[in-house]
């Protein structure tokens, strides 16, 4: 559906980043004044939750640490109740500038996708990888795009824009630990329409990727595992409208 | 079998079985979960005190030793409890994880809510 004014969320999961989050608030103030911003606070342990207390932003306090898929699917489920049409996740560590969330919107805007996925390689930018990330990222833009039966290059990226129709499915059904490629599959097996755009990305502000090298044979059985299991699941549905 | 050993199996499976009575009877233990041990201690019992059966299993399957097969059972039931024990630890962290998103959603609405409210 397409709305001419739609309601937009900014979903901004964030789990003890005091240091970045107040400029990823003022980053989207500035750059999209009409989005509310929902930080949940994945149960930090630092000054996040005060960094991010401000008036217009919606602070959702986790009493336990519930990991990146559980901290979305918090603001996601706010963002249904709260009637939005549409729901941009991004990053609470700055990687993703808030001037892209513009064109990161628009397919769902004009009614053209349920789910816009911001790529970091759908272009060629330059992006330094070591060599063992980039072979697992070709291995799980491979599996991701032949069980989703769409093409998605930046199966990991966590800045994307949903329909209220993808919105409503997630907050029933959101993967847990490493959940982005999972994500994609189910959504694509429940029949939401996936796009991918080109974005920029900012370097990490602060932390580490959360993936290290040790834990990085974990985590590619664990996606390829999990998101050939969601191929196989029947389709559900999701949260309903009342 | 042996007497000695006959007795020595009696006693323990017996006395698992009973402790995992206790265990319910004190609400240590679900009784949902109970089943399963009991169950397991129950075979254990029976395997223990009716000596003829266990050559008789072993015969039916082909095993020459016949307490191979009571560790094969033995081993067999630990891994249905272990698996069992994982299914329910996942539905746990499942209603953790939805009780924890409930409490964020409700704080958050209580919060605006609460500075609107006079005497609040």
């Amino acid at each position: 559906m397409a709305h001419v004014n739609p309601k937009i969320c900014a979903v901004i999961p964030a789990f003890n980043e005091e240091d970045a989050i107040g400029l990823v608030l003022d980053d989207l103030a500035a750059n999209c004044p009409g989005v509310t911003a929902i930080v949940v606070d994945d149960h930090s342990t630092d000054a996040t939750a005060e960094r991010a207390h401000r008036p217009g932003t919606v602070l959702l306090s986790l009493p336990i640490n519930l990991g990146i898929g559980g901290a979305v699917q918090t603001g996601l489920k706010y963002a249904f109740d709260h009637g939005f049409d549409i729901a941009v996740q991004v990053d609470g560590d700055g990687q993703h500038p808030a001037d892209q969330i513009g064109s990161l919107v628009e397919p769902i805007r004009d009614g053209r996708a349920d789910v816009v996925i911001g790529s970091r390689f759908l272009e060629a930018q330059g992006y330094r990888i070591r060599r063992g990330r980039r072979a697992g990222i070709s291995v799980l833009r491979t599996v991701v795009s032949s069980l989703a039966r769409v093409t998605v290059t930046d199966t990991t990226s966590g800045f994307r824009a949903y329909s209220r129709r993808a919105v409503s499915f997630l907050a029933e059904y959101y993967p847990q630990d490493y959940p982005e490629p999972e994500a994609i599959v189910e959504l694509a097996r429940n029949g939401l329409h996936i796009t991918e755009i080109s974005v920029r990305m900012n370097l990490r502000k602060g932390g580490q990727s959360s993936i290290g090298a040790r834990d990085s044979v974990y985590y590619m059985v664990k996606v390829i595992l999990s998101a050939a299991l969601a191929a196989t699941r029947a389709p559900v549905v999701g949260r309903k409208d009342e | 079998m042996e007497m000695r050993i006959q007795i020595i199996a009696i006693t323990a499976s017996a006395g698992l079985m009973l402790w995992v009575l206790h265990l319910i009877r004190q609400r240590i233990l679900r009784a949902e979960y109970g089943i399963i041990w009991l169950a397991g201690t129950a075979a254990l019992v029976i395997v223990s005190i009716w000596r003829g059966l266990l050559d008789r299993i072993a015969n039916l399957v082909g095993v020459y030793y016949a307490p191979a097969v009571l560790l094969l059972v033995g081993i067999f039931f630990g891994i249905l409890g272990f698996l069992h024990m994982t299914v329910a630890l996942s539905r746990l962290a499942d209603q953790q994880k939805k009780l924890a998103q409930e409490l964020a959603l409700l704080q958050e609405n209580l919060n605006r809510h609460g500075s609107d409210t006079p005497g609040a």
